[in-house]
């Protein structure tokens, strides 16, 4: 499933010259099925802004995102239900759990939104992986946001996707739980042989980028 | 699907404006039954005026003429465009002219040991308002004697009355239509006798009946004036209670069968009373959607933020929808069931006690009670799905 950013620019930041010194605002990029891409960008330059225009919950920009060719900003809400829930999955900076579900009930709300669940993903080892496995049961409202975050990362590699989209995901993970996160995703990306999109503050080598680039 | 629904229903639930709902719902089932009650309330009392065990083959045929007082004494005959209106009226089937006798007349007896005379006036009506037709009818200038059709009032008068205080013999309705008397005809243009018999019996018109054709040929013959307008007419109704009727014999002084048209004041009252339910239960039934409505959208603004995260997360908006309609629909729709039990339950008890007093009424409600029913769900459905859509949309929208 490609992707194509087509001289998008964020309406809020037009203002700005977004795309002075920027390899995507403004310019066209393509992304091809299985790469890995890092986008990394300052504070304020819109990560996150770039994150929801890719998930499709904010459509205020110029230019087009193509998804096989196809705009994302004419999905129907059908279509752009079945592009987050079987094609894209992504963690978001603010992780976006339900904090009276527990961290098991967020991670499955996720699991079972597809038309049919993939029953071979065990919960309990990912979480086994990523070291929350004793909070599993406990409200995701009362984690920390580490654990938090672990949950989010557990939830999407939970779903199927052909893209998985983080941004900042490993923010409020210190060295060792970066490293357990960082290899708990490679290995879901190898076996759904899907490709990455990481947009974080800092270049970094967690994965084999084909592509970095500057927001 | 069930975990789904499961971990949906738990981020959705809200013990916030639990108050509003049950008031909401119950104002609903009150509506839903006093909507029903309205209707059911005017199909039993068309099947009480209409069913074939209640129906009362006399209530279907009224005589009219115009209710005398002493302004209008000289204005007996009925005028032709009050004829046409009442014509015209929906409820009625047809018209015939009471045709009067403008001679004098009198029936005496040819016996001498049951001898009577009595001084009587003739009238005629259409074959097709008889409720009774003889064998002989027909009447020819050639004809042996003149069929007459007595009240058969007259013959009960006679028999448990008269002959009980002359002491006199009962006589059975065949013995007196064994019984040849002589009628006597006289006016300013001559006097003629001819031989009378009784044909039949009516049960409807109270009057002594001659053949129409016996009495044009008597008018066009004794009559001094033979152009008058009628003064009485029979109708044909399928509907003597109609209310419409009733009016338009008041608005127009004219009058019918008291007995026959009583009915139409118990159908008034059932009208009012039907409509007032009716009119009532439409209007809770708004109210009770418009607060359901509203405890709809404050429910689902409450949840804007999960729902909107639900749908980021991939769930559908149709799949939203449909478990928001699930949501709030059932209880809704109970109440509706509820209400229709309730009614078929009151039926049956009415079934009951109508029977002790020989009305027959159906035990179970009526099938115009039961659509109505199921159009209150779709309607109930309909408001639902709408206000969920329209809310969904609105709050989720990126």
């Amino acid at each position: 499933m490609q992707i194509r950013l087509q001289q998008i620019i964020p309406i809020p930041l037009q203002e700005k010259n977004p795309a002075a010194g920027s390899d995507i605002w403004g310019k066209q990029v393509i992304f091809q099925p299985g790469e890995y891409i890092k986008i990394t960008a300052p504070s304020g330059r819109g990560k996150t802004t770039c994150s929801h225009f890719l998930a499709g919950i904010r459509k205020d920009y110029t230019g087009s995102i193509l998804i096989n060719e196809l705009p994302l900003s004419n999905y129907s809400s059908q279509e752009m239900a079945v592009w987050r829930r079987e094609q894209l999955g992504v963690v978001y900076q603010d992780l976006r759990l339900f904090p009276e579900l527990t961290i098991r009930e967020n991670i499955e709300l996720k699991k079972y939104l597809a038309p049919q669940p993939d029953e071979s993903i065990s919960i309990e080892q990912m979480a086994e992986a990523l070291g929350i496995a004793d909070l599993l049961d406990s409200k995701a409202g009362i984690c920390s946001y580490g654990e938090q975050q672990r949950a989010a990362i557990i939830r999407t590699l939970s779903q199927p996707f052909q893209w998985l989209l983080l941004d900042e995901p490993f923010s409020h993970l210190d060295n060792h739980n970066q490293q357990k996160a960082i290899q708990l995703i490679q290995s879901v990306l190898e076996s759904k042989k899907a490709g990455l999109i990481l947009l974080d503050l800092e270049p970094d080598n967690h994965f084999s980028y084909t592509q970095s680039l500057q927001l | 699907m069930a975990r789904l629904n499961n971990l949906m229903g738990k981020i959705l639930q809200t013990g916030q404006g639990r108050f509003r709902a049950w008031m909401g719902t119950l104002g609903l089932g009150i509506a839903a039954i006093l909507v029903l009650a309205a209707v059911q309330l005017q199909c039993n009392f068309n099947e009480l005026l209409q069913g074939k065990e209640n129906r009362d083959t006399n209530s279907q045929f009224l005589v009219i003429n115009r209710q005398l007082n002493s302004n209008n004494l000289q204005e007996v005959a009925l005028r032709k465009d009050e004829l046409d209106a009442l014509q015209k009226l929906p409820q009625v089937a047809a018209v015939g002219v009471v045709q009067p006798g403008y001679f004098k007349a009198s029936i005496s007896s040819n016996s001498d040991r049951f001898p009577f005379y009595t001084e009587v006036s003739f009238e005629s009506v259409p074959n097709d308002f008889l409720d009774q037709i003889p064998e002989k009818w027909d009447w020819k200038e050639s004809d042996e004697y003149v069929p007459v059709i007595i009240p058969s009032m007259y013959l009960d008068v006679y028999n448990f009355q008269f002959a009980l205080a002359q002491q006199l013999p009962q006589l059975t309705p065949e013995i007196v239509k064994m019984i040849y008397f002589t009628i006597h005809i006289r006016s300013a243009k001559g006097e003629m006798q001819l031989k009378g018999k009784v044909a039949g019996f009516s049960d409807r018109i109270q009057s002594l009946l001659v053949p129409d054709s016996f009495m044009q040929w008597c008018n066009s013959r004794f009559a001094v004036d033979n152009k008058k307008q009628p003064s009485r007419v029979l109708i044909k109704t399928q509907d003597a209670a109609a209310p419409e009727l009733t009016q338009f014999l008041e608005k127009n002084q004219l009058t019918a069968d008291k007995e026959k048209t009583r009915f139409s004041k118990y159908r008034q009252v059932v009208n009012w009373v039907a409509g007032i339910s009716g009119l009532s239960g439409i209007l809770m039934l708004a109210f009770a959607l418009l607060v359901l409505t509203l405890f709809i959208q404050l429910q689902i603004v409450r949840k804007q933020a999960e729902v909107k995260l639900l749908i980021q997360l991939g769930a559908s908006p149709g799949k939203m929808n449909t478990f928001l309609f699930k949501k709030f629909f059932p209880p809704h729709a109970i109440m509706v069931l509820i209400a229709f039990i309730l009614i078929a339950i009151i039926q049956w008890m009415l079934k009951t006690r109508l029977h002790e007093n020989a009305i027959e009424l159906s035990a179970f409600p009526s099938w115009i009670t039961f659509v109505t029913a199921a159009l209150l769900l779709v309607c109930i459905a309909v408001v639902h799905l709408f206000t969920i859509r329209k809310t969904v949309q609105e709050h989720t929208r990126n």
